[in-house]
């Protein structure tokens, strides 16, 4: 499948991933109970992909609980890997201006992988 | 119920009630919440979202709400992956939430396994004895090295709870009977 296509939950996040679309968007709250359980969908789509060219990878949570901060750093590092095999990834970390704790969130990330993450204060809609 | 189980729910809900006694009397705190009994996904969300809306409209901070919603996701989602049930099965547990002008208590309490108290205790203390630089060192580590569990979990419960706390983790084991103890925390959230 070239696609993710995941419909926002009771608190799960959206997810619309294309393979041929440059862009790759995923918002939302995320606190699933078996975070296992919603995120192996993605790392097994990223597995399942050959990521090449550019990509800009866009991620806007509003709330993410402690094991969903891990699995999407586990997302991180599959692009990591695929940019340090040539592909060109950027990361859109978006965050409603004035969360501080999303906004803290893009930044550890950033303390803890190569990736190019561009940090964004969007307008509370 | 056999007799055993019939003791365990007894000690638990003895110390529910006993800590309800010491935040509405001792304390002369309001009862928010609580909850003596399994929590359910639905329950999870409905406590969450509930505490969330009764402090925005009380005019509580921003930064405390976010700060309790965290908690209680947290907490309840920690009660629901690890705590224990009886022999009947029933994963006995409880959820206090206790306000005053100044700060929220809540206290989160499940079933351990007497061979688990340990482990938990140590990883309480060690966290309680960092300064705020050193609990954001250790979830850094946690969270490079980090590992989803089958179960859904990661490792980063308490340390979580600690950083949007600001406070030490009360806690306080109780033993029930030869396998089972009644594992409680409290947290303190300031206004």
């Amino acid at each position: 499948m070239s696609s993710l296509h995941i419909e926002e939950g009771k608190n799960t996040p959206k997810v619309n991933w294309d393979i041929d679309s440059e862009i790759m968007d995923m918002s939302g709250k995320s606190f699933p109970e078996n975070t296992k359980k919603f995120y192996n969908q993605l790392t097994d789509w990223l597995d399942s992909q050959k990521l090449t060219g550019k990509k800009t990878f866009e991620f806007h949570f509003y709330y993410l609980s402690s094991s969903s901060i891990i699995a999407v750093y586990q997302i991180l590092k599959r692009l990591e890997t695929a940019s340090d095999n040539g592909a060109s990834i950027i990361v859109n970390w978006k965050y409603d201006d004035g969360d501080d704790d999303i906004q803290r969130i893009g930044l550890d990330y950033e303390k803890i992988t190569s990736l190019t993450i561009i940090h964004k204060a969007v307008d509370r809609v | 119920m056999s007799k055993g189980s019939h003791n365990v729910l007894e000690v638990c809900n003895s110390r529910y009630q006993e800590i309800y006694g010491n935040y509405n009397i001792s304390m002369n705190k309001k009862i928010v919440v609580s909850h003596f009994g399994e929590f359910s996904q639905d329950l999870v969300n409905s406590i969450s979202n509930g505490v969330e809306e009764a402090m925005l409209d009380a005019g509580d901070k921003k930064g405390s709400v976010k700060r309790m919603f965290s908690i209680l996701v947290e907490g309840l989602q920690n009660i629901r992956l690890h705590g224990e049930k009886d022999e009947d099965g029933n994963q006995a547990s409880f959820l206090l939430i206790g306000q005053d002008e100044n700060e929220y208590l809540v206290t989160l309490a499940n079933l351990v396994f007497n061979s688990n108290k340990k482990v938990i205790q140590d990883r309480l203390l060690e966290i309680n004895s960092y300064d705020a630089k050193q609990v954001k060192s250790l979830y850094m580590e946690v969270l490079t090295n980090g590992i989803i569990s089958n179960k859904g979990g990661a490792g980063l419960g308490f340390i979580t709870m600690a950083m949007k706390s600001k406070n030490k983790l009360n806690f306080n084991m109780q033993d029930i009977n030869d396998s089972l103890s009644c594992f409680s925390i409290e947290i303190k959230i300031d206004r």
